[in-house]
């Protein structure tokens, strides 16, 4: 579960990136974050995965407060979020399987917990067959898929794409939109920030609409009606 | 730590090295040199040191009587001369025991002293003094010669004082270089371990971003520069044995009234020197770079 209430966010150079944003987003919903580039979209990403902290308000994300977490409890919240995002981030000289199994081994799974989750996931989100393969071997969409597995391979209780569209053809992000939704009727929380106006669209989704730091709009079922200036 | 990590931990400290291996090769000779440097001046200084205590040991003085004494009047001073501070132990020795002991090192040309006998002896009576502190010999000679009836005091403190000397100066250049290359040794290991961790930038941000902590990230290069620390502690220590044993042949050859000490019998001490020195240094070097690096 996701609970922003009043919260705002100030960089070290001055800069104002969120203003008083509320939202709440309850386990199993699939919700767009959608707004223009400038707009404090990436700066809430980096507040749920506590990358950056509020400066006033209340951040609540799995039960961890963002705003009084400490350091050393970081990586028990960011096992609670699978991250995915538009550059996919993934390791050039590891194979699928090695990309994927390096999230586990980075929290201390066992070798017998990786060898039984990895196919699993890697089926999941359609790469069977391609375990061997090295990123430079594979479409983007490939990676992208590589990346959500990595994402998923953990369990996480809610995923984060940033972008994930962002590098791919149509085509391609709407099978990714469709992964997604799979992942999420399986019962993961899914938050998607975006620019894909049409993808938003098509799948009628809660939106929310980001403008200048603040929320501009929050519909359930709703369009992205928002008009870049 | 789990159990399950220890085997990822140390595969990827042994991979880190070898994908930098001019780096960690350059680490760990300039952490052989620094120690066999350090080790060495340590290790003579040590020898120094066992000569002066040997010399010392062995160091006495002796005080003549003044001749207007005669030996009964100059063994009953053997209460005051103990009374003097630092002074273990006075042993008597008159002029006619003196005469023949002189008579007897003399040997063959025992015929110089002919036509001396008790009435006409040239020695004198005298104490041979063992003192407390050896490295006291100066100011316990002052002492004993301000005692009335006392000519003079004879001790060999010059060549021990030239040795503590020379064992200072070997101290000051242990000391200074233990600090100046230690320094430098753990420069070197923080660099090695930068350039491992520059090269895995992007697999650390994602160990981060999925949740790891970060022991789990720092334990590889903490054993990365804790193998590299270990390795050159030990081949520095094979090297400083063949070294040493080079240096006693030599400086036993020209100074054969040098005491060197056997490196078989320091051996365990100096290996346990070199490898803590290593893992220190290793260690210490690899952990100012991951603290710098783990707010990624």
């Amino acid at each position: 579960m996701i609970s922003v209430k009043e919260a705002s966010m100030v960089y070290d150079n001055g800069c104002r990136a969120l203003n008083k944003v509320t939202f709440r987003i309850e386990e199993g919903e699939f919700v767009f974050l959608v707004g223009a580039s400038g707009s404090g979209k990436s700066t809430i990403i980096k507040m749920l995965t506590a990358e950056v902290r509020p400066v006033e308000g209340r951040v609540l994300v799995n039960n961890f407060n963002i705003g009084k977490i400490k350091k050393r409890e970081i990586p028990y919240l960011r096992r609670t979020l699978g991250v995915v995002y538009q550059d996919f981030r993934l390791i050039e000289n590891k194979t699928v399987y090695e990309n994927v199994a390096f999230a586990m081994r980075a929290i201390g799974a066992s070798g017998k917990a990786i060898k039984n989750r990895v196919p699993y996931v890697l089926e999941l989100v359609g790469l069977i067959g391609k375990e061997d393969c090295r990123p430079v071997e594979l479409s983007g969409g490939e990676q992208q898929r590589v990346a959500i597995a990595r994402a998923l391979v953990n369990n996480p209780r809610v995923i984060i794409a940033d972008e994930p569209t962002g590098n791919l053809d149509p085509e391609r992000s709407l099978e990714l939109m469709v992964l997604f939704e799979k992942i999420n009727e399986l019962g993961t929380t899914v938050l998607i920030v975006t620019h894909a106006k049409e993808l938003v669209d098509q799948f009628g989704k809660r939106v929310i609409m980001i403008n200048k730091g603040e929320v501009a709009s929050d519909q359930t079922g709703g369009y992205y009606t928002y008009e870049e200036e | 730590m789990k159990k399950s990590s220890i085997g990822y931990f140390l595969k990827e400290g042994f991979r880190n090295i070898f994908l930098h291996g001019f780096m960690s090769f350059a680490a760990v000779s300039v952490i052989v040199v620094c120690l066999i440097i350090t080790g060495t001046t340590a290790l003579i200084s040590y020898d120094i040191n066992l000569n002066i205590v040997k010399l010392q040991n062995e160091s006495e003085i002796v005080v003549y009587i003044e001749d207007t004494y005669t030996t009964e009047e100059a063994r009953a001073m053997e209460k005051t001369i103990l009374q003097v501070d630092n002074v273990a132990k006075a042993e008597f020795e008159d002029k006619d025991t003196a005469l023949e002991a002189y008579r007897e090192e003399l040997g063959e040309n025992a015929d110089l002293l002919d036509g001396f006998d008790s009435s006409n002896n040239p020695l004198r009576d005298a104490f041979h003094i063992t003192m407390k502190d050896p490295s006291k010999v100066a100011a316990t000679k002052a002492a004993l010669e301000s005692v009335d009836g006392i000519g003079n005091a004879v001790a060999n403190e010059e060549v021990v004082a030239r040795l503590i000397q020379l064992q200072r100066m070997f101290q000051a250049i242990s000391v200074t270089l233990v600090v100046a290359l230690g320094l430098i040794s753990i420069f070197i290991i923080a660099n090695t371990v930068k350039l491992a961790m520059l090269a895995r930038r992007r697999e650390i941000s994602i160990q981060k971003m999925v949740g790891a902590t970060n022991w789990f990230i720092r334990w590889p290069f903490v054993i990365e520069g804790l193998v590299l620390g270990l390795l050159a502690g030990a081949i520095a220590f094979g090297l400083e044995w063949a070294l040493y044993e080079q240096l006693s042949g030599f400086i036993l050859d020209n100074l054969p009234q040098f005491t060197m000490a056997e490196f078989q019998g320091l051996m365990f001490y100096v290996l346990g020197i070199f490898a803590g020195a290593g893992v220190i240094v290793g260690v210490g070097g690899s952990s100012l770079t991951i603290r710098r690096f783990m707010d990624v």
